[in-house]
């Protein structure tokens, strides 16, 4: 009985293997920003739209002049268990839903960009939303980790 | 009863103090790269003698690449910058990833000393890769406007750490919220 104990409980005590959840918990940091990168790179914005109408709506696309390419991405992990991102053309949005545009989820891709990124500087992204129309957003590059 | 516990208290002493597991010896294998800075590196022979935190990306992986090299540089400062410990983020995407391009990146990370990205000839970075157990995946191929073409890359997820003889004895998905504070508690408890 002891000797079970004794077992199990160093078992516990030393092992060095964490259980991680699969799923990406919330993460902490500023909930309106633009990561810093460089010309012709990749960045991604990350943000909340809340959706004020009464009936569901659907984003159709996505813009900014700071990008040569901009998308709404998906992060995800695959049936092999690899980290992948998946380009989603539309996204439905119900009434009175928050759009979460946030790390390890659903973020805008900034692709091709026209020039450096830096903290400090800000970023316009246009969203064309099905019955909202066009809706303009300005965010602050930062790096999201302070 | 005294007596059991002595012996219960030295047999979970013993146990303890064995450290962690082997999962696997780095050591075994070179691999010929270049820095940030376009120095050549070989690895993981220039790192033998201090402890390696090690994660993989590509830089254009915004998203989840960046929570990994966001948690390699949590991990160092909450280190307080350890002199015994390198921090190394290696690119499985040699093409685009040039010493040039990751040091800009390494930038707006605010990576310190004792930080080195890694890139190299494509045969020995996927070599690397195997070697650590690294999986990618080209996905997502997209023509540009100017004829040219962009890409994504479907990749493992991980930070793992080698010890002082280039053995690896930890691994952790990179990119989770929480795994500054696992490591930085293996760490101090193996160090």
């Amino acid at each position: 009985m002891i000797v079970g104990l004794t077992i199990g409980y160093t078992f516990v005590a030393c092992s060095q293997e964490e259980k991680l959840p699969d799923v990406m918990p919330t993460l902490s940091g500023p909930e309106e920003w633009v990561r810093p990168a460089v010309k012709a790179g990749t960045s991604a914005a990350y943000f909340n739209y809340i959706n004020e109408l009464t009936i569901a709506d659907t984003l159709l696309g996505v813009e900014s002049m700071m990008a040569g390419i901009t998308q709404v991405h998906e992060s995800f992990k695959d049936a092999d268990g690899m980290m992948a991102m998946k380009h989603k053309e539309n996204v439905r949005v119900p009434a009175g839903d928050t759009l979460r545009f946030t790390q390890g989820g659903l973020h805008i891709m900034l692709m091709q960009l026209n020039e450096d990124l830096t903290e400090g500087d800000s970023v316009e992204v246009q969203l064309q939303f099905r019955q909202a129309g066009t809706f303009t957003k300005r965010l602050p590059v930062t790096s999201g980790s302070q | 009863m005294k007596n059991l516990l002595s012996i219960f208290l030295l047999f979970v002493m013993v146990a303890c103090n064995s450290g962690p597991e082997v999962i696997d010896d780095m050591g075994d294998a070179s691999f010929n790269l270049v820095d940030q800075d376009s120095n050549a590196v070989v690895f993981p022979d220039d790192f033998e003698g201090q402890y390696v935190v090690m994660g993989f990306i590509y830089t254009n992986c915004p998203d989840i690449c960046s929570l990994i090299t966001q948690n390699l540089v949590k991990i160092q400062e909450s280190l307080n910058n350890p002199e015994d410990v390198q921090f190394v983020a290696a690119t499985f995407d040699p093409e685009r990833d040039m010493p040039s391009v990751l040091k800009k990146y390494g930038e707006a990370f605010g990576v310190d000393e004792n930080f080195t990205f890694l890139t190299g000839d494509s045969t020995e970075v996927f070599a690397l890769m195997d070697s650590a157990r690294v999986r990618s995946q080209v996905s997502m191929r997209q023509d540009t406007e100017d004829g040219g073409e962009i890409y994504f890359i479907n990749h493992s997820d991980k930070i793992m750490v080698l010890d002082k003889q280039s053995r690896l004895i930890l691994e952790y998905g990179g990119s989770q919220p929480m795994i500054p504070s696992v490591v930085k508690e293996d760490l101090e408890r193996i160090r």
